[in-house]
């Protein structure tokens, strides 16, 4: 993805950057957003991202200035500017998620933003016209609007919004009312068209992987707040809070607490006795939330499967997690762990006589599902309680299942299948921790 | 099964409702007129035989109907219906045979009518008269002259507004017979023509303070409501009368000639025809007079 | 039946041979109700519009106002009028009964709700979302209107054809404040359907049957043009 800190494009658009600070919308008395701070940066793509009802539509349409918040500023380029404010709408541009197209042919339509503007009728047919090449639709332009596919009316809506040369351009679900297979092809589109133009762009979504695809930035928004906001690695990869682990696709995530911790690893037990090493800087006893990505848990199949039949014993180099996995040690709190010697202690993947997988555990395949290419596996572990029917925190992986993706090929290879017993791994670098006691 | 037991309830009910009001309009449940003859007085009014009559709206707005009807459907066990019209389209109706008996007053053209042999008897029955009347400002200066058609040359010359009823009624027969005898053809934006009814067209010329000619009784029915005023009467050529016929196509031959008969009577020339008006209006406004004139 | 036919005959030649009285009565017809219309759209459309974009509180009570003057009857809308406007009103010193002007307030009257129900109506059925989108585009607050009444297009038309209709055809309200009157042969207060019901009355069917005539062509004129209004849309998108 290119630096947010490129050159302008020719023209007339010079970069924007919007502020807002305490904004609060009610419907009907109840507060649907409450939004302490928000930052959109000159030139970057910033995906808000969240479930249906979290506030995305509302903040967008504060933000661009289609609706007056209840309380709280916002300031484009340090001016603040409201619902009143003509002049400074007129430098952003907004697609909807369901295409609204009025009534007449592509061009009119195109044209539309052009006309408000009263820009004169010549000049607005040539920027149609390039609009429409940029986004290769030139042969729609004297159709009417009502004979084209969903593909067709977004991006004709899409050139709309160029047309008018938005220096902002604030899109509501662009691709959600698409057929899949044109989804991609128009995440393309956007893509490309806005690198091309150097444009700010605010994204809403509430598919994880568009915003991973689209965006330098990544705000997750939840019942009306705002949850995290960092590039899509730092929200993915070391989500704030569990509701962003969930909704960035993370869907192993275990409460538990710091039973011990050397350097920069700590060993968490969780709350239905797994055991675990995991990066992190906490003090001992400290509650915390782990969060495991599917992708990052490796299977093997115990007892005679193909590949490799692990064992705890292969984690021996480990801080004694076996005696503590068997319940024949108990660490009090207080206790400070001194390696001995001959412990390799090294917390990342590689390094020569590391094995880098320090968390194993045992357990029972509980189900396979396809998952477009890939194969989701939920596995529980030995001595879990219950697994998912135990706790009202079944939203989240239940506490002793592990998620795992997996490729189709591996699954076959493997034999995975419900009632096998597999062996599920993952490096500890791959284990996320969000420190504290969340909901 | 739900849908379609509601479609057929629809059906029949949607085909009830045409049959009912197919029979209201033809009339179902009235008996032919051959029946009647000596059935008490008193029957329920929907067993009755019907007799239309047809008479002018200046009749019925001077309401000599409201009690007339009721007096004759106590004697006769017919239901009356009076169809109020100009006394041309009256004149009209006996042709076609669609009113059973004319209670009008236009003497030209009902002597035309029985000519052509549309009618079978015709009898005076009373006479009332036109008056002038006009705005209380009287522009044309004609209060209290004595020959009609001079005052309406006067109102011609002054071209003050006039309202003519120009229908078929017999009010303006007579006035055109005035315009006549005064010798001017009234032309011009102030005469203007209402083709309506007695009872309108004084509306109209007490709004707009223009005059009319009108007869005696609707005059003095809606004097209440009136700011008009009358400036010319008594003239001769001013007397308007009455003639009762009985129609040869009616359907109800029996009910016309016994209303015929009923309202040359004496009792009803001089009970209720002679008395009409003098409780409201102090003086009656028709004068029975069927011995008179054949 | 033999009376019909006669009657038919005999309008048809009278209107192709140009009776001049005729031809006043239509016309006069037709300039009041047109008149009446055009007062109706400027005033029914803005109160439709307003009503059919936002809802405010009263708004329920509003629209009821509205729907109710649609179906109020016109011969009461007659009576307000002529009351008025009679001596003893509070107009009536400007002497304005029995004359066309009389005519046109009281078809406005009658037309003017009919026109701003049904531009409530398509106003209100116009997606929320199409006044957001103009707004998204950079339209100004009247502009996003006008794309909205754009939209509604067809609805409106229909609505100031729906107000003609109501206008051009109403008798009793017209024959209240207007009088049929007439002054030598040449109309002066007369429309085609007063002029009708007086013919009838007087037995003059033949004229009346001119009249009515005249009614049904324009009725036809009027059907033919709404459907032509919605399928003229339709056509357009087949072409495309």
């Amino acid at each position: 993805m290119k630096d947010p800190q490129q050159t302008l494009a020719a023209g007339e658009r010079a970069p924007l950057a919007i502020e807002a600070e305490g904004l609060v919308k009610k419907y009907g008395g109840r507060p649907v957003l409450s939004v302490e701070r928000f930052e959109v940066r000159e030139g970057e793509v910033l995906a808000v991202l969240g479930p249906n009802g979290a506030g995305k539509t509302t903040l967008f349409r504060l933000l661009a200035l289609l609706e007056q918040p209840d309380s709280g500023w916002i300031k484009y380029a340090g001016v603040p500017v409201d619902v009143r404010s003509l002049e400074a709408r007129r430098r952003t541009a907004a697609v909807f998620q369901r295409p609204v197209l009025f009534q007449g042919s592509v061009e009119d339509n195109v044209a539309l933003g052009l006309r408000f503007r009263r820009l004169s009728s010549r000049a607005a047919k040539d920027k149609v016209r390039s609009v429409l090449e940029l986004l290769g639709v030139s042969d729609l332009a004297s159709r009417d609007v009502r004979s084209l596919s969903g593909g067709e009316l977004q991006r004709v809506a899409l050139a709309r919004a160029l047309a008018v040369d938005p220096a902002v351009l604030f899109l509501d679900e662009p691709t959600s009312s698409l057929d899949v297979h044109v989804r991609r092809r128009f995440r393309e589109d956007i893509r490309r068209v806005t690198q091309e133009l150097g444009l700010t762009v605010v994204i809403i979504t509430h598919d994880h992987n568009e915003a991973l695809a689209l965006a330098h930035r990544v705000a997750v928004m939840h019942e009306g707040r705002v949850a995290q906001v960092g590039t899509p690695d730092e929200v993915f990869l070391s989500p704030a809070t569990p509701f962003v682990a969930d909704f960035t696709g993370a869907e192993t995530i275990w409460r538990g607490r710091v039973v011990s911790c050397l350097r920069e690893i700590c060993v968490i037990r969780t709350s239905d006795g797994v055991m675990l090493e995991a990066p992190g800087e906490l003090s001992l006893g400290e509650e915390a939330v782990v969060v495991i990505r599917p992708e990052d848990v490796a299977l093997s199949l115990l007892d005679g499967g193909p590949g490799r039949s692990g064992d705890l014993a292969d984690n021996s180099d480990s801080l004694g997690l076996h005696a503590f996995a068997s319940g024949a040690l108990t660490p009090r709190a207080g206790d400070v762990l001194t390696p001995r010697a001959g412990d390799a202690l090294t917390p990342r993947a590689g390094g020569a006589g590391a094995s880098s997988v320090r968390n194993r555990w045992k357990g029972v395949v509980d189900s396979v599902a396809p998952a477009g290419p890939l194969v989701r596996v939920v596995v529980r572990l030995d001595g879990s309680e219950g697994g998912a029917q135990a706790s009202c925190q079944a939203r989240f992986g239940g506490e002793g299942e592990v998620i795992s993706l997996i490729t189709r090929a591996s699954a076959e290879e493997l034999g995975i299948a419900p009632g096998k017993r597999v062996m599920a791994s993952v490096k500890a670098a791959a284990l996320h921790v969000i420190a504290g006691r969340h909901a | 099964m739900g849908w379609r037991m509601s479609r057929l309830f629809g059906c029949f009910a949607l085909a009830a409702l045409l049959v009912l009001a197919g029979c209201g309009l033809a009339g179902c449940g009235r008996e032919s007129g051959a029946r009647a003859g000596s059935l008490p007085a008193g029957k329920a009014a929907s067993s009755r035989t019907e007799l239309v009559l047809a008479s002018t709206t200046s009749t019925q707005d001077s309401g000599l109907f409201e009690v007339l009807i009721p007096a004759f459907e106590a004697a006769y066990p017919y239901r009356v219906k009076v169809i109020a019209a100009g006394s041309g389209e009256a004149l009209k109706l006996g042709e076609t045979g669609d009113a059973d008996v004319l209670l009008v007053h236009s003497p030209a053209a009902e002597e035309v009518f029985m000519q052509q042999g549309f009618g079978l008897e015709r009898r005076a029955v009373m006479h009332n008269d036109f008056v002038l009347v006009g705005p209380i400002s009287d522009p044309a200066g004609v209060k209290d002259m004595k020959d009609a058609a001079a005052a309406l040359a006067a109102i011609a010359r002054a071209e003050a507004p006039f309202f003519s009823r120009a229908d078929q009624s017999g009010t303006y027969a007579r006035e055109l017979s005035l315009w006549e005898t005064a010798g001017v053809v009234p032309q011009g934006d102030w005469y203007k023509s209402t083709g309506q009814g007695m009872g309108e067209t004084l509306t109209i010329a007490d709004q707009s303070g223009g005059y009319t000619l009108s007869d005696r009784a609707t005059y003095l029915s809606k004097k209440a409501s009136l700011s008009l005023e009358v400036l010319v009467q008594g003239d001769k050529a001013l007397l308007n009368q009455y003639h009762v016929i009985t129609v040869k196509k009616a359907r109800n031959l029996e009910g016309a000639r016994a209303f015929l008969n009923w309202i040359v009577s004496p009792q009803v020339q001089n009970g209720v025809i002679a008395t009409f008006g003098v409780e409201k209006f102090g003086e009656p406004l028709f004068v029975p007079n069927a011995g008179q004139s054949g | 039946m033999a009376v019909f036919w006669d009657a038919l005959k005999e309008a048809v030649s009278l209107l192709v041979r140009g009776d001049h009285y005729v031809y006043e009565v239509i016309w006069m017809s037709l300039r009041v109700a047109g008149v009446a219309t055009v007062l109706g759209v400027l005033v029914g459309v803005p109160v439709g519009a307003w009503l059919g974009l936002r809802k405010f509180r009263g708004w329920g009570v509003a629209a009821t106002f509205l729907n109710v003057g649609m179906m109020l009857p016109p011969v009461a809308v007659g009576l307000f009028v002529f009351l008025l406007l009679s001596r003893q009103g509070v107009f009536g010193s400007l002497n304005l009964l029995y004359t066309p002007a009389a005519m046109t307030v009281a078809e406005f009257l009658i037309a003017a709700p009919v026109i701003g129900a049904i531009t409530m109506s398509g106003v209100g059925s116009v997606p929320k979302e199409v006044r957001l989108q103009a707004l998204g585009l950079g339209a100004s607050r009247w502009q996003s209107l006008w794309v909205v009444l754009r939209e509604a297009r067809v609805t409106l038309l229909s609505a100031v054809v729906a107000g003609f209709g109501a206008a051009i055809s109403e008798v009793g309200a017209v024959m209240m404040v207007g009088g049929n009157l007439s002054s030598g042969g040449h109309n002066l207060t007369g429309t085609m359907t007063t002029a009708t019901m007086m013919l009838v009355r007087q037995g003059k069917y033949a004229e009346a049957m001119a009249f009515a005539l005249i009614l049904l062509f324009i009725a036809f004129l009027i059907t033919l043009a709404l459907t032509y209004l919605q399928r003229g849309v339709r056509r357009r998108w087949l072409q495309s």
